[in-house]
């Protein structure tokens, strides 16, 4: 991480409304954009906006952590998972509402913790993801957005759906073995 | 079967009730197994794209910390702030924004007055009689088109000697007595065509123009493009545009030259 973010970082957590500015006028427009593109309405995206912000912020005060990216591409991740989270949110309290039944009571401050672990946890697999070889990157993408192994064997050039298996399986063991070993996993793997 | 493949179907929705049931059994009881499906299901649904990863567990410590914080005077001033310098940036945005429609509207009609006073200026240009044509008329004389035959001719010529007289007389404005010099020349004389221009000139001036055209007419055999200059020019002292511009091309300024049409 450069200098330069760093104390963007340090000078964005205390507050500085210069900083805060700079970034709206920077990021805002995309984050709007997107949401607009996905079902959702302007105001929908000033309040993801102001939400990314608390939970970076918040997150940098306790805990100080690293960006690999620039700081824009970084908080428009931010903002495009809260608004991936809200999209679901309905679908989620359905699957789960027989098991969690003060879901629906949920206050926005556990909602808000919530959000940054799973950002946390986003983070982390998807550092881990960058770790694999070019082939295993593409192949367990492909994978997650549940793409036949019919398809991908087509699209990636294998002889069998069967070899497709097996390498999806190696990488993806592969993926898990390199989380496992992060310590921050201990910390996100009971919420 | 094996456990990768047994999680894949499960994630898939792809196992029997049976088979589901045992799986969901085996998940009570091997924490390791609960782990590993645990770990994939969140996988798929974080790097899926389409779905999203939820947490649930709000006992956990580490949402327990996160919950301290948010609940904090400083978190609680941090929401203010952050929403105060949004707002305050939107309305000076809003703000700038109605000033600069308000500076390009007052630009727009300073354009348009601008637009106006050319257009109407290229108009009058056009359509104004602002050329002097007597500037123009004057400048087209002095170029005494025509009346170097001092230069042409040989010198002991006496019919030359006759021309330069005449044209002697004629640059003394003593009209009638440059007809009398020339009266004896007819078409069988040399150099009747500089005969013919001084006595169409000198008709001209004494305000004979029937017979200054007329010998003009005669001179356009010999040199159509001097009596064509000067039938222009005369048509011109005359005011006869219309006329004047079937012989030259008359210049919209002043400052121009009058030319013969080609």
């Amino acid at each position: 991480m450069t200098t330069k973010l760093s104390n963007f970082l340090n000078t964005l957590s205390e507050g500085k409304q210069e900083d805060i500015t700079f970034l709206y006028k920077q990021v805002f427009p995309k984050v709007a954009n997107f949401i607009v593109n996905n079902n959702g309405r302007i105001d929908d995206a000033e309040d993801i906006f102001q939400k990314a912000l608390l939970q970076v912020i918040v997150r940098y005060r306790k805990e100080p952590f690293e960006i690999q990216t620039s700081f824009e591409n970084y908080f428009f991740t931010v903002c495009r998972n809260l608004w991936r989270r809200e999209l679901n949110a309905s679908k989620f309290k359905s699957n789960t509402i027989d098991t969690i039944d003060t879901i629906e009571n949920i206050s926005d401050t556990d909602d808000t913790a919530f959000a940054m672990v799973e950002q946390e946890r986003y983070e982390l697999f998807s550092e881990k993801l960058t770790l694999l070889s070019e082939n295993c990157n593409s192949l367990l993408k492909l994978f997650f957005a549940k793409t036949s192994y019919a398809d991908m064997m087509k699209m990636l050039k294998y002889n069998s759906e069967n070899v497709v298996r097996q390498r999806i399986f190696k990488c993806k063991k592969r993926l898990i073995d390199l989380i496992k070993k992060d310590s921050r996993y201990d910390n996100l793997k009971d919420i | 079967m094996e456990d990768d493949i047994l999680i894949e179907q499960f994630l898939k929705h792809q196992l029997s009730a049976e088979e589901n049931t045992a799986f969901l059994k085996r998940m009570e009881t091997d924490t390791s197994f609960k782990e590993q499906v645990q770990l994939e299901q969140q996988l798929l649904d974080a790097l899926g794209e389409t779905y999203w990863s939820y947490a649930t567990n709000n006992t956990h410590a580490k949402i327990e910390a996160y919950k301290n914080i948010l609940e904090s005077d400083d978190t609680q001033q941090l929401k203010l702030t952050i929403s105060e310098a949004i707002e305050t940036y939107k309305r000076k945005a809003s703000k700038d924004a109605k000033t600069i429609h308000r500076r390009s509207n007052f630009r727009f009609a300073i354009k348009i007055a601008a637009m106006f006073l050319i257009f109407c200026s290229v108009i009058w240009y056009f359509t104004s009689d602002n050329v002097n044509y007597e500037v123009l008329t004057e400048k087209a004389w002095n170029k005494n088109v025509g009346l170097d035959f001092t230069v042409r001719s040989n010198p002991s010529d006496s019919v030359r000697a006759s021309l330069d007289e005449a044209l002697h007389l004629y640059k003394q404005e003593r009209y009638n007595e440059v007809l009398t010099a020339l009266q004896h020349y007819d078409t069988a004389s040399k150099h009747y065509k500089d005969v013919l221009l001084l006595r169409a000139l000198s008709h001209y001036k004494l305000h004979q123009p029937k017979t200054a055209f007329k010998t003009l007419d005669t001179l356009k055999t010999y040199a159509p493009n001097i009596a064509n200059w000067y039938t222009g020019l005369f048509h011109l002292g005359e005011n006869n545009l219309k006329k004047a511009s079937l012989y030259l091309e008359i210049p919209p300024t002043s400052n121009q030259e009058i030319k013969l049409k080609k």
